[in-house]
């Protein structure tokens, strides 16, 4: 019960942010150096986003720095409809895709341990490794559509409402998207070491 | 499992996939880059600006002070002149002819230029049409010894408002006038008879006062104007030998 409890007031915490948020997109739009609240608050999503896109850590901010310097210059002519943070990460996803057909660079993680070791993830276990070994194989091979949803969700860790406006979806068919797509991965995972 | 609390698999994607934070080094440099661009240096463009209105103003008022039709006679100085079907022209290129006819007259004799043309290559006058009546009081013989002395007084001259005088270079005319003088003064010496010159030689007149000026002014032919201009081929002639008699 208590942890329902929390749940709702977390939810009720993002639908503040979200009621806020076109406050402070106007007020961005009004005084430019107020977009510093809007700027603090996704920087780390879209970089996240764009690091699951790109696997690289130089692409990631190079993006990252292109999303908001587009988002600055372009932020007089946002229309204000609530769903400024899936107009971000339109941008951050255009500027991604152009990069991708500009270089033809390999967008999905790498397998190298070496990068796992970079991200202070050191896992002792023989067996843990093992598994994150299959796992990032699995990512590879996964399907653009499906990577989306993850990156979406555990990189610019992302609402299923918020997914759903920016996926043009319906944010419940999103949510069981998600979930159906987190059981084949585990099924593969549990298959593979079998 | 909850909208936002990742369960163990999702972290475990999360690992996976490699995701960490952006560093703070990069997160506050960007920051700024995009809150704090450097801005334009709006200084340099307004004075860049302000001088070039301020030349505006002083050429425009140059322009009136000047006056419109000086401005464009300068103009057309500097660029030529515009004849129809011919186009735009050098100004030493254009042909500018004798406003009328020029005539002087003095007790007993009277002289008139009929026509006169100034061009590129050259100024080009009419022989004068004179009617001297003066008797002759001094004269002399062509010949080797007076060659020089009857040249000296018989050659006319074209003088030019500066001081400048262009000779007659017995090619059928003188030098051009420059393009932005108008008006010269032609000296000629008129062909007095001479009343004891011995028949079979040339004699000259040498009174000084067969000396004549005839102010010249020229101007560009205004449209339409046909002019008739004379190719006039000059065959200077040597002076004469004969030497069988001498005043």
């Amino acid at each position: 019960m208590k942890f329902v409890t929390q749940e709702l007031n977390l939810e009720d915490k993002v639908c503040d942010e979200q009621a806020d948020e076109e406050e402070l997109v106007r007020q961005a739009q009004q005084d430019l150096a107020q977009f510093a609240v809007l700027y603090d608050r996704y920087v780390q999503r879209v970089y996240r986003f764009l690091l699951a896109r790109t696997a690289d850590v130089a692409e990631a901010e190079d993006l990252t720095s292109q999303t908001f310097l587009t988002a600055m210059q372009k932020l007089p002519s946002y229309r204000s409809n609530g769903h400024f943070l899936a107009w971000l990460f339109s941008i951050a996803r255009n500027k991604q895709v152009d990069n991708f057909r500009k270089y033809q660079r390999r967008n999905v993680v790498e397998l190298s341990e070496n990068m796992a070791e970079s991200h202070q993830d050191l896992v002792n276990d023989i067996i843990q490794k093992e598994r994150r070994y299959v796992l990032k194989q699995i990512l590879v091979e996964l399907p653009e559509r499906d990577y989306e949803l993850l990156a979406l969700r555990l990189a610019a860790r992302m609402s299923f409402a918020e997914m759903g406006v920016y996926m043009h979806k319906n944010g419940e068919n999103v949510k069981k998207a998600y979930y159906r797509l987190l059981e084949r991965l585990k099924t593969r995972v549990e298959g593979s070491h079998e | 499992m909850n909208n936002l609390f990742p369960d163990a698999f999702e972290l475990e994607l999360e690992k996976a996939m490699g995701l960490s934070d952006a560093s703070p080094q990069f997160v506050q440099s960007l920051r700024q880059k995009v809150l704090y661009p450097p801005k334009p240096n709006y200084r340099r463009r307004p004075l860049v600006w302000k001088a070039a209105v301020i030349m505006v103003l002083i050429l425009t008022i140059m322009f009136f002070a000047v006056g419109p039709q000086n401005v464009l006679a300068a103009v057309r100085q500097w660029m030529g002149q515009y004849l129809p079907g011919i186009g735009f022209v050098e100004d030493s290129n254009v042909l500018r002819i004798l406003e009328t006819p020029a005539t002087v007259k003095i007790e007993g004799a009277e002289v008139t230029i009929r026509w006169a043309y100034t061009a590129e290559d050259q100024t080009v006058i009419a022989y004068p049409e004179e009617k001297d009546t003066r008797p002759c009081r001094d004269w002399l013989i062509y010949s080797p010894e007076t060659h020089q002395k009857i040249q000296g007084i018989s050659l006319g001259k074209l003088r030019l408002p500066d001081g400048r005088e262009l000779e007659w270079d017995f090619n059928g005319g003188y030098q051009p006038i420059p393009a932005n003088i108008n008006d010269a003064t032609l000296i000629i010496y008129t062909n007095k008879e001479v009343p004891g010159c011995p028949e079979g030689v040339s004699c000259r007149c040498m009174d000084e006062d067969q000396r004549i000026e005839i102010s010249l002014k020229f101007i560009t032919p205004p449209p339409g104007t046909e002019l008739e201009i004379y190719d006039m081929q000059f065959t200077p002639v040597a002076p004469t030998l004969k030497i069988d008699s001498e005043k």
